[in-house]
């Protein structure tokens, strides 16, 4: 061959000259990969601006340093949630994730596992050279059963990971397998995998040269070659690989479509009702409130928490400038834990946002003051508004006497007449007709801003048996 | 804000949401990646809806370490990129911030923090994770950590992460806690101005070529440089991002006069708003006590700190921690005395602790 300048090298636009030479040991086989990469962007004729390189740790993923792309080298592991990254941030881009076993199927195996299911346009070709070598050859993922490593001396006594298999379980929509040492294979498998529209894996099975030495393993180049076979079409028995007695089957294990969005069965089928519009107006006016404060307490699974969102959005509908805020306690518990939350409303700006002594107390149940030791707390002059289904009455004898106490058996009532559910919206209207705090029209307009569509006739009827019931 | 502004009830975890859709306008694209964890679950429940129709990208990711991984990539390549999570989503995101921080990628990370250590307690408020924030990577990064303490303010200061994390190439932390996360306050949605793709930034799928890695690197190049004489260069520069703009980044605010009060109370996220309650009573019953209410916890104001420590008082550090950020302030707080009023989390002080605490100093 005459002398060339490096210009003219076919590979010069997609070679970074300047981090030449690489690191890689001599005869290292991780360059065939590389330009068996860059053939293959060559062939399929894609604008290299478009391609980009992600890469994590180890030596096959220094590749990314190499490669004349945009190109990121990433932490070890994470090279498929980079790359993810930046396919979202820009879907047009061709994207291209390359690394070694242990840092895709290792450390990263999480991530191997989900982009599978995220079904994105992009393409894993993961080397696997059975063990890490860049940390000076300690066993891995697919390390073979037995095989002696830094590690393992007395012999790996794990079962190595079948990349191909865990693809194709992931839900890759291609599955290939090929090794360094079929350059030519390896590059149509490429090149098939970066045409297919879903997430795209090739395993490149390849040796390392001071990994068999140091663990004294026979040359895997030799076995490659003497075992491997390419094959047109792939069976079941051609996932297995691990065990070199055998044939080593080479190909494309799948290439499918994108998976369509298949029909969710598990949904319930729902009676469409013909959408009834609700309405309920209501007149915004100066409140003249100064400074309240509204606790409801319960359990959960009540709607606690709903029923203060109803009241801070009611005064919101009555005095767009009122100011206010809301606060819940709960614990980790969805239902059956002790469940508050506080509104206060005030002409001021609100600086602790908790109700310290609340002039206003909703109980719908006792066991946020079963929990306090049976102590109730309300404002000398304050009000009690309690669910006599679900309250102790026995707790309210020492309140003081200023205190009025106004009851409702809002959860029988829901029980009878609804369902248990809106027993918070019996105890709404009751409160809207026996308080004066906040307008009957503001509190349902804000009971059917948050109902759940279909239910509004539900929740605002359970509204009016509570204000029916606060009396006429 | 303009005037034609219209009042929402919102809660921080939906503001967060919101002030995004402000950063990003018309014009810029969100990438979201998160993973869902108490308390912060509601910001993604809320992106998965808001930012697709915004002509963003949402994603649930398979964890909170490829949740700051996807972002640092979606960063580097144009997108406003965010995150948020909780404490133990938090310590995940270690690695990834040093690492978004290395290869100068614009990423906002919110936290809304919750009880510690580990599991702690998901469902309340804490604010143990201020010094996790600001060293937690391994080696040393620059780091912007902004704190709101009330709803509208999240909408504003994520925004303003958003900005900040593109004027310096970087990651910023916003973070709230459960009772800002979860607390719902009307707020007003300010029309702001989308925030530019500073158009020196070269951005990934552009034709640059671009490499970046977390080696240390040449700052010209970008590609690997391995030696004492590269990390010098590299990381001053990174640090330097803050350092040298400290004073323009830093934010804080102050109720009374720090200058010449005889009790300074140094606090931030929704403690501020029990002090605040009782610095404004403390000072109607003519007691000389004032407030200082750190906005940006890093940069740390320190400049400030250290002009007002010219005679021996008391600043006094109310915080949900056993004394995290009083440690910073006994940096500068020399002639003063420095001493911390503290709960493990869990919940804020009432103002009457506050008060009391104050009576225990002035009397
Ligand atoms: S250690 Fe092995 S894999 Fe790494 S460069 Fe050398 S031969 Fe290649």
């Amino acid at each position: 061959m005459p002398n060339m300048e490096i210009s003219q090298h076919p590979y010069a636009d997609l070679l970074r000259i300047e981090m030449m030479p690489n690191i890689w040991c001599s005869g290292c086989r991780i360059g065939r990969v590389k330009n068996a990469f860059i053939e293959a962007i060559q062939n399929l004729g894609h604008n290299a601006d478009k391609c980009v390189v992600v890469a994590g740790i180890g030596c096959s993923s220094r590749i990314a340093g190499y490669l004349n792309l945009d190109s990121i080298h990433a932490t070890h592991g994470r090279a498929i949630p980079t790359a993810l990254g930046v396919k979202l941030a820009n879907p047009e881009l061709i994207v291209t994730v390359m690394g070694g076993d242990g840092d895709i199927l290792g450390i990263g195996g999480n991530h191997f596992l989900a982009m599978g299911r995220h079904g994105h346009d992009m393409n894993v070709f993961c080397m696997n050279n059975y063990g890490y070598s860049m940390t000076g050859f300690q066993h891995g993922p697919t390390t073979p059963l037995g095989a002696r490593t830094v590690t393992t001396s007395g012999g790996s006594p794990y079962v190595p990971l079948n990349p191909v298999a865990v693809a194709l379980a992931a839900g890759y929509t291609f599955v290939a397998r090929s090794t360094s040492s079929h350059p030519y294979h390896l590059m149509d498998c490429m090149i098939s995998a970066i045409n297919n529209r879903g997430p795209s894996f090739v395993e490149i099975l390849i040796p390392c040269m001071l990994f068999e030495r140091r663990n004294k393993i026979k040359s895997l180049e030799a076995l490659f070659l003497e075992k491997a076979n390419i094959k047109e079409t792939l069976s079941e028995e051609d996932v297995n690989e691990t065990d070199f007695s055998k044939e080593i089957s080479l190909g494309i294990f799948r290439d499918m479509p994108v998976r369509e969005k298949s029909q969710l069965t598990l949904v319930k089928p729902t009676k469409k009702k013909a959408a009834k519009k609700y309405h309920v107006s209501f007149k915004s006016r100066d409140s003249g409130i100064k400074h309240v404060q509204i606790r409801m307490e319960g359990t959960g699974g009540q709607g606690i928490v709903q029923g203060g969102k109803t009241l801070i959005h009611a005064a919101m509908n009555m005095d767009p400038e009122l100011n206010s805020t809301m606060t819940k306690r709960y614990g980790p518990e969805m239902k059956g834990g002790s469940c508050l939350t506080d509104v206060i409303l005030s002409s001021q700006p609100i600086d602790y946002p908790f109700v310290e002594v609340p002039d206003l107390l909703l109980m719908m149940s006792d066991i946020v003051s079963k929990e306090r030791g049976g102590e109730v707390v309300v404002n000398d002059n304050g009000t009690i508004v309690v669910d006599e289904s679900m309250v102790d009455q026995s707790l309210l004898k020492d309140v003081a006497d200023g205190v009025q106490v106004f009851k409702v058996p809002a959860t029988q009532i829901a029980r009878d007449n609804f369902k248990v559910v809106v027993a918070n919206n019996v105890m709404m209207g009751f409160v809207a007709k026996t308080t004066s705090i906040i307008d009957k029209a503001c509190i349902k307009a804000a009971i059917l801003g948050s109902a759940p569509p279909g239910t509004e006739e539900m929740n605002l009827a359970a509204f009016d048996k509570g204000y029916e019931f606060g009396g006429s | 804000m303009t005037k034609d502004t219209k009042r929402v009830l919102l809660t921080g975890n939906d503001a967060v949401v919101e002030g995004l859709c402000c950063a990003a306008g018309n014009k810029r694209r969100i990438v979201y990646a998160g993973y869902p964890i108490t308390p912060a679950s509601e910001v993604a429940t809320r992106a998965s809806v808001v930012i697709p129709k915004h002509g963003g990208a949402f994603i649930q990711m398979e964890d909170e370490i490829a949740s700051i991984q996807a972002i640092a990539g979606a960063g580097l390549t144009g997108a406003i990129a965010v995150t948020a999570t909780s404490g133990p989503g938090f310590s995940l995101m270690s690695e990834g911030f040093g690492f978004a921080a290395m290869i100068e990628s614009p990423v906002v990370c919110v936290n809304v923090q919750r009880g510690g250590p580990s599991t702690g307690m998901p469902t309340w408020m804490g604010q143990g994770d201020m010094m996790q924030a600001r060293w937690g990577t391994h080696g040393e990064r620059p780091v912007i950590v902004l704190v709101p303490n009330s709803v509208q303010e999240t909408l504003l200061l994520t925004y303003e992460s958003c900005r900040l994390s593109q004027e310096y190439f970087m990651p910023v932390v916003l973070m709230l806690d459960e009772i800002i996360g979860h607390m719902e306050e009307p707020i007003s949605i300010p029309e702001l101005p989308a925030i530019p793709l500073d158009p020196d930034f070269d951005i990934i799928g552009k034709g640059h070529r671009l490499h970046r890695t977390g080696l240390t690197h040449d700052l010209q190049t970008n590609l690997p440089r391995i030696n004492p004489d590269a990390e010098e260069e590299l990381v001053r520069y990174l640090l330097d991002k803050v350092k040298k703009n400290a004073k323009k980044i830093v934010k804080y605010e102050t109720c009374g006069d720090p200058a010449n009060a005889d009790v300074v109370i140094i606090c931030y996220g929704s403690e501020s708003r029990s002090v605040e309650a009782a610095v404004k009573q403390a000072r109607r019953r003519n007691s000389n006590v004032a407030m200082i209410r750190l906005i940006t916890a890093w940069p740390f104001p320190k400049g400030f700190l250290q002009e007002l420590d010219r005679i021996d008082r008391v600043f006094m550090v109310a915080e949900i921690n056993a004394g995290q950020m009083r440690v910073e302030v006994e940096r500068y707080i020399k002639k003063g005395t420095v001493q911390g009023l503290n709960l493990m989390g869990g919940r804020i002080h009432t103002p009457g602790e506050i008060l009391d605490a104050i009576k225990t100093i002035t009397h």
